[in-house]
């Protein structure tokens, strides 16, 4: 199937690994297990509206997603970053609405495309 | 070659493990100060790391801070320069601030995320950690 390198970019994705497709399927697993947890932290973190470890919290994450080649998550993680840093509620609830939502496109297209197993529940958070 | 992989995000933390696996015994922390409690530990024991890959912004106590940690301990025991522990920071901290902070607190090499397979085999035989052939073959997908 055609994947949307704008929501994962598997050709650079495959690069980084060294062509390895196991490893970079098995790492793609790990961040889908591991997001929900993350997304839904995230999202008391801002509900606090405590910057410092939101700013710490995202960053981690958009390590994580750089990882996998998630580009259009880091792109929303980079957001709530920039307005975590600079104290910017309601922008860091629009990013973090938009931050569910590309996770949810993310894990979709992955498992569609047969990249993971379909069993990771969506990147859903409860906090802002 | 014995590796201490210091990592806050799972992900992140795997990913190293899977680079880094086939070249010997991988560790990991999620802080620094777990780093450092390992890293005095493994001392201790007789058998120290080789290389630490050390991420930046952490929980505790950050990358600068464990970096300090690690070089005032071997300074301490009189280990310096290359027969130290090889660091190398892996981080999406690319400001020139943290890259001059890191080199000043002694790091080997600086890696930013999201790192490549390639970059970080290179860097590992750079520092002649690894032969420069012993690259790991891809396993099929």
């Amino acid at each position: 199937m055609l994947l949307d390198p704008e929501i994962f970019d598997r050709d650079e994705t495959l690069l980084r690994f060294d062509g390895d497709e196991a490893l970079m399927r098995q790492i793609i697993g790990c961040f889908l297990l591991d997001a929900p947890r993350q997304v839904a932290q995230l999202g008391h973190i801002l509900a606090a509206e405590d910057w410092a470890q939101a700013r710490r919290v995202v960053h981690a994450f958009r390590g994580a997603a750089a990882n996998v080649g998630a580009g259009a998550v880091l792109i929303a993680a980079f957001s709530i970053e920039e307005a975590a840093g600079a104290g910017q509620a309601a922008e860091a609830r629009r990013g973090y609405a938009g931050l569910v939502n590309e996770v949810d496109r993310y894990r979709r297209l992955v498992v569609n495309a047969g990249l993971a197993p379909g069993k990771h529940a969506a990147g859903k958070g409860d906090g802002t | 070659m014995k590796t201490l992989i210091v990592e806050d995000d799972f992900t992140s933390r795997k990913m190293l493990q899977g680079f880094l696996a086939p070249f010997g015994e991988c560790d990991v922390a999620v802080d620094g100060a777990e780093a450092v409690q390992a890293f005095r530990a493994a001392h201790e024991e007789g058998r120290p790391y080789d290389l630490i890959c050390l991420d930046l912004m952490m929980p505790r106590m950050n990358g600068h801070s464990t970096l300090a940690a690690i070089r005032e301990f071997e300074g301490q025991r009189g280990i310096h320069g290359s027969d130290g522990a090889r660091v190398v920071v892996t981080t999406c901290l690319k400001d020139s601030r943290n890259v001059l902070a890191a080199f000043q607190g002694q790091c080997d090499a600086y890696l930013v995320k999201p790192i490549h397979r390639r970059d970080l085999t290179a860097t590992l035989s750079n520092l002649s950690l690894i032969a420069g052939d012993a690259a790991p073959a891809a396993s099929a997908g």
